[in-house]
């Protein structure tokens, strides 16, 4: 690990809690065999230089049980490009940070990023973190590769059911697919299935992508459950016969969003996924 | 119930800004009680019975030949014996916490065997072990090294019992250390070594000066595992708990007592001095 100059961010932060904030930033230069390690007052200007990269500059004398949780991991931060790493592993780094200080400290990380220039590997399992912080995501599901692309293609065309539902929230609706056709609750769906085997399967899709109109990709009709009054419109709360789950579409249609009628529902962008083994079919609802 | 708060309330502000934390009244005056009754009224009679002695006559006892060289005996072979506990004891929590293997339960509980055993037999047993035609003695003697009835047989004797102090107080802390400081260290480019003397060790340094205080204190009062190997012989390998019970013997009350109020003073004197390097190490290292 240390040939290859991978300078690496714990989740803990994993601090050196008997040294103080300079020692701990400094301790991959100290550690350098005589040869090649810097001088003494070269090491404390670089330990002081990092410092006020991190924006803690004066605190190099506390100690890390003196700083709040935020600070460590950028304390932990500058100890790791101290040794100036050719690649940087960021392991789940803001995991113990409350949502506020992970939000600002993921904004400052991608300044970091953009003033260092430095490869990063980036560890979560918060979405939201992977799509904003990075160029190419890989997403895993028990140690394997679902699939590597940038955060649109994850977004536009997920490979797998995982994919769609870990990058963003998703419904699916149980279907039957037989001989190329798609079939839910009786009626057929207008949703090509060429590649996908007869039986089972699910059709996806974004809440957004839910509309009150006929049309769409078949009559799937719903029936109006609750409404509320929203800033923008109605919030409607639809049920569909035989399906489990109740829609939550946002719709300015007065008339059509009455209480306990029947309303068309459209839904576009679906794909479809065979229950079975999961093969991909693309389907674009109108 | 009432009455009761307010009496503690009381006495609670009488002193300089007591801890928020309840209860500091009660549990206070009950250390006071307790201390005071097990360890300091016993301790005070003794001082009260040596100072029959006068301070004049605790010097002459103090540099009385045999006695000074006893006690010269008694600290440093303790002092010694507890720094060599303090390597050893580490490396055998080190490895009974660092590493699985069979048996490690077994050897966790041997540990703890010094406190258990009634000294005087681990005395005979070691005595018999080192003695001229012991099964280590006789190998020993081959190459004119004699430990039994010799200052070496003394320091043996300290070493075993002073291991399980050293090893339980530094155990639970080495238990706690986070393999992810050992991993961040080597990703900075540490050696292994260099991990555990800048990394691993600091932290340990105040329950090793805990483990090395008790063990010398242990040290110094010493008696029954110690006067079965040392010979005893005046001068050389006689130990100054060993002159008291000499002094007794002969019904020097008040000079066993002095030789008694000596070493308490010195034994003092040197967990003080222990207690106050610990508490700047803890400064140091102990942040948590």
């Amino acid at each position: 690990m240390q040939d290859r100059r991978v300078g690496f961010v714990f989740q803990n932060y994993a601090l050196f809690k008997h040294l103080t904030v300079a020692e701990n930033i400094a301790y991959g230069l100290t550690v350098r065999p005589r040869r090649s390690r810097p001088s003494r007052a070269e090491i404390v200007e670089r330990a002081a230089k990092l410092l006020e990269f991190v924006q803690l500059d004066g605190l190099g004398g506390r100690f890390p049980a003196q700083l709040s949780g935020g600070q460590r991991q950028r304390v932990a931060l500058a100890r790791a490009l101290a040794i100036e790493p050719r690649v940087l592993l960021l392991d789940e780094p803001f995991g113990a940070l409350d949502a506020r200080v992970r939000k600002d400290l993921r904004r400052w990380l991608r300044d970091v990023h953009r003033q260092t220039g430095l490869t990063t590997v980036f560890v979560t399992h918060d979405q939201d973190e992977a799509m904003e912080l990075a160029d190419r995501v890989v997403v895993l599901d028990k140690g394997r590769i679902e699939q590597i692309g940038t955060p649109d293609e994850l977004y536009d065309r997920p490979a797998s059911p995982f994919v769609l539902s870990f990058v963003g929230e998703a419904l699916a609706l149980p279907v039957q697919v037989a001989d190329g056709k798609v079939i839910f609750d009786g009626k057929e769906l207008h949703v090509s299935a060429e590649n996908l085997r007869n039986g089972p399967a699910r059709v996806y899709f974004r809440p957004a992508d839910i509309a009150l109109r006929g049309g769409g990709i078949g009559a799937i009709e719903g029936r109006v459950e609750a409404v509320r009054r929203t800033a923008a419109g109605l919030r409607a709360s639809i049920s569909i016969p035989g399906y489990d789950q109740t829609l939550e579409v946002d719709t300015d249609d007065r008339e059509g969003a009455t209480l306990g009628s029947s309303v068309p529902l459209s839904l576009s962008n679906v794909r479809i996924f065979s229950t079975a083994e999961e093969t991909l079919g693309d389907g674009a609802g109108i | 119930m009432a009455d009761s708060t307010s009496v503690v309330k009381k006495t609670a502000r009488s002193f300089p800004a007591p801890s928020v934390i309840p209860g500091f009244a009660p549990t206070f005056g009950l250390t006071i009680l307790y201390l005071g009754l097990i360890v300091l009224f016993p301790l005070s009679l003794l001082v009260l019975r040596a100072s029959e002695l006068g301070l004049s006559g605790l010097y002459s006892v103090a540099t009385e030949p045999r006695v000074a060289a006893a006690l010269r005996t008694s600290f440093f072979i303790s002092f010694a014996a507890a720094a060599i506990d303090v390597v050893f004891g580490l490396v055998v929590a080190w490895v009974l916490t660092r590493y699985e293997f069979p048996g490690r339960r077994f050897l966790d509980a041997i540990v703890d065997l010094p406190f258990a055993l009634p000294t005087a037999v681990a005395g005979i047993a070691l005595a018999a072990l080192y003695a001229p035609n012991g099964w280590l003695g006789a190998p020993l003697a081959e190459y004119d090294v004699k430990i039994a009835f010799t200052r070496w047989g003394i320091l043996i004797a300290l070493v075993f019992v002073g291991l399980p102090f050293v090893v339980r107080t530094v155990q639970p802390l080495l238990a706690e250390i986070d393999a992810e400081l050992e991993e961040a260290s080597a990703t900075l480019g540490a050696s292994r070594a260099q991990t555990v003397w800048r990394v691993l060790l600091p932290p340990l340094l105040p329950a090793l000066l805990t483990g090395f205080a008790l063990a010398f204190a242990r040290s110094v009062g010493e008696y029954g595992s110690v006067i079965f190997i040392a010979g005893n012989l005046a001068y050389i390998s006689e130990i100054a708990p060993l002159l008291i019970i000499v002094k007794l013997e002969q019904f020097d009350y008040a000079g066993a007592t002095g030789i008694a109020t000596i070493m308490l003073a010195i034994s003092f004197a040197v967990l003080l001095a222990i207690n106050l390097i610990q508490a700047w190490s803890q400064k140091r290292f102990g942040h948590v």
